[in-house]
């Protein structure tokens, strides 16, 4: 899938996989890659400004953690983020069913 | 020079504050440490997303921060000038009573100016940060005229609400020993919310998106509001007829005819003056 297609997504994508568990910006970027079985092809920079957005508005949150002695920042979902993850499962389902009778 | 020292440059130019800087870098490092042939893009463009995407989402909230601190002083103007203990007693015509001093009317005047001026550049602000909310990425120009819209209100806010105390003293048989001492305390608390705004507002000036684009001008503002071929100008005259006729009623309402036309004339010319003036500089008027 090509990086433009995913511009519009990656709030809801990058939500979903910390609100599975906490994880840091490689690990977000290593989990949206396994996850669609390596079909989401993000360019890996892009992730880092979402990141720091979604914590700006309080989606997530993060704080400093220490892993074989490096210092990561590990992302965590909100309660705000969890109803905002909700709310873009509903607008993609609402999406892709409009489209799909489209195409059928 | 390494990835790390040229994104650091980049980041430094686009005027991401260095708390942040240092928490980008600490985390790309981290990143480049776990993959070494990781692929995060030219330096200059990450750090242009992130100017875009943190300086949109500052431009914005900054501007509907001064807002509830703008209600709020507006509030306590509402209060202090329209509750029943004050109605009318700091009118023009009390001004001219000997016990007045002769700078009563200048501070009254710069008060009326001040406030209708926040006003309407808080308005503004805010209309245009609602348009714009649904953008994850928003121009420079139109981050500009965010910032300059918030800055005047905030401005012209703190002016007024400073003033408020000022008349308090123009007046010192007026309104009742309460409402002298509502005024310093009020003001005080005023003030503060303004102020508490400042510091997100010279960071909204330093950090702006880098993306091109126009910011439009009041047309775009009140799109929908007002038929597509009104012109800025034509939009600020009308308001401006507006203000006249129902400060000017107001006046009439309140027994005080002449003193209600004469701020209905004095607010419609701030407007007029505030649109010739700064209609530029606020993003009103289309860049000559």
């Amino acid at each position: 899938m090509k990086a433009e297609e995913l511009k519009g997504h990656l709030d809801g994508l990058i939500l979903s996989v910390v609100a599975r568990e906490s994880l840091h910006g490689y690990a977000v970027i290593e989990a949206l890659k396994a996850r669609s079985g390596g079909d989401l092809a993000l360019p890996e920079g892009t992730v880092y400004p979402a990141l720091h957005r979604l914590e700006a508005e309080g989606l997530l949150k993060s704080e400093w953690s220490t892993a074989s002695g490096r210092r990561r920042r590990v992302y965590s979902i909100t309660r705000r983020g969890e109803k905002e993850l909700g709310a873009s499962r509903e607008r993609w389902r609402a999406f892709s069913t409009t489209i799909e009778a489209v195409l059928a | 020079m390494t990835y790390l020292d040229t994104l650091r440059a980049e980041l430094t130019a686009a005027a991401i504050p260095a708390r942040r800087r240092a928490r980008i870098l600490a985390e790309v490092s981290e990143h480049l440490h776990e993959n070494p042939r990781a692929e995060l893009g030219a330096p200059r463009d990450l750090a242009r997303q992130f100017a875009d995407e943190l300086g949109t989402r500052l431009a914005r909230t900054v501007a509907l921060r001064a807002f509830a601190a703008l209600s709020l002083a507006g509030l306590v103007l509402a209060v202090m000038f329209l509750g029943d203990g004050a109605r009318g007693q700091f009118s023009f015509a009390a001004a001219n009573r000997a016990s007045t001093p002769s700078w009563a009317v200048p501070v009254l005047l710069i008060v009326m100016f001040s406030a209708q001026v926040s006003l309407a550049s808080g308005s503004l602000a805010l209309l245009r940060a609602l348009r714009l909310r649904d953008l994850r990425v928003i121009s420079q120009a139109e981050a500009t005229v965010l910032a300059r819209r918030t800055g005047v209100a905030l401005l012209a806010g703190a002016v007024t609400m400073t003033g408020v105390p000022v008349v308090a003293l123009a007046f010192p048989h007026a309104g009742g020993s309460l409402w002298h001492t509502l005024a310093w305390i009020l003001t005080a608390v005023a003030l503060t919310a303004l102020v508490s705004v400042l510091p997100g507002l010279v960071r909204s000036f330093r950090l702006r998106p880098l993306e091109r684009g126009e910011a439009g001008d009041l047309s775009d503002d009140l799109a929908g509001l007002m038929p597509p071929s009104w012109t800025p100008l034509r939009v600020a005259l009308l308001l401006c007829g507006v203000i006249v006729v129902v400060v000017a009623l107001a006046g009439l309402r309140a027994g005080d005819p002449y003193d209600g036309l004469a701020r209905g004339l004095s607010d419609a010319a701030a407007c007029m003056a505030g649109f010739i003036v700064l209609g530029r500089y606020l993003g009103m008027r289309a860049p000559g």
